[in-house]
């Protein structure tokens, strides 16, 4: 689409919000159509939640970005471990006292939080 | 909820969220139903979620012609044009073809009028444009954030 047309219809939002958006959907452009088929799907099935468990997820989000590089990095890794860990293997991990060492507060919260949206949505 | 409980959503800020929510299909039944009742009976209401579904099918339909280059272009063409009034084009043609000298009193007047009594339909069109706007932002950071935390929803 040209940019003015574009421009015009983010006009409204923030700068920095602008920005963000652009970059968004940059990223979905690039993205080979199989993954942006999956994608879609699992949209379609976010959208399907109840909406106290969607605003849940979204603030978990939030709360991630919000952290400095390096602990997002060891959050997110946390999280790819608990993708393959069931239920019960990840209420061990969270009340193990090495987790409570790797994690700050906010950090545990997080990844409690996301504990539970995976327990709430696939098991 | 009936009709007799809350106020239009549009004349309402505590109840914008409830339309905003209807439009992005997050409402539960019960809730749903008393809206579409109010917006059977409220035509600014009906207006709005008609045009705000066109938003929201242009997201369901990002992927199904065309990838997401041609989602992009379409999403913002309806958030940018749909809601022009239409009679907007008609009325750009024809002031092109007048002269305006005879007419510089009365518009000198109409201009102390616009001033005083502002156009209201105009600040709706915009307000519309800006909450169309952050309903694309929320549906891009949802669309991130189930990338980024991969969450596979069954």
């Amino acid at each position: 689409m040209p940019p003015a047309q574009r421009k015009k219809a983010l006009a409204d939002l923030p700068p920095e919000r602008r920005a963000q958006v652009e970059q968004r959907l940059q990223k979905l452009d690039a993205m080979p159509a199989a993954e942006r088929a999956a994608l879609e799907k699992r949209y379609e099935a976010f959208q399907q939640l109840p909406a106290e468990k969607q605003e849940s997820a979204r603030n978990m989000f939030r709360d991630l970005n919000g952290l400095p590089e390096a602990r997002r990095t060891a959050v997110q890794e946390e999280m790819d471990a608990f993708r393959r860990t069931d239920a019960a293997g990840r209420a061990e991990v969270l009340a193990s006292p090495a987790f409570r060492r790797r994690f700050d507060g906010l950090e545990r919260d997080i990844l409690s939080r996301f504990h539970r949206f995976l327990s709430d949505t696939r098991e | 909820m009936t009709e007799q409980r809350f106020r239009c959503p549009l004349q309402s800020e505590e109840n914008a969220q409830l339309l905003l929510d209807y439009c992005a299909r997050r409402l539960d039944p019960s809730r749903r139903a008393a809206l579409e009742a109010h917006i059977g009976l409220c035509p600014s209401c009906r207006e709005f979620s008609q045009a705000q579904r066109l938003v929201w099918e242009a997201l369901d339909a990002w992927d199904s012609s065309g990838g997401a280059a041609d989602f992009d272009r379409r999403l913002y063409q309806r958030i940018s044009e749909e809601r022009k009034p239409p009679w907007a084009d008609r009325l750009t043609a024809w002031t092109a073809e007048i002269s305006w000298k005879p007419a510089l009193p009365a518009a000198a007047a109409l201009a102390l009028w616009v001033t005083f009594f502002p156009v209201r339909p105009t600040e709706e069109a915009e307000g519309f444009e800006r909450v169309a706007a952050e309903q694309v932002e929320g549906a891009l950071e949802d669309l991130d954030m189930l990338q980024q935390l991969k969450l596979n929803l069954q």
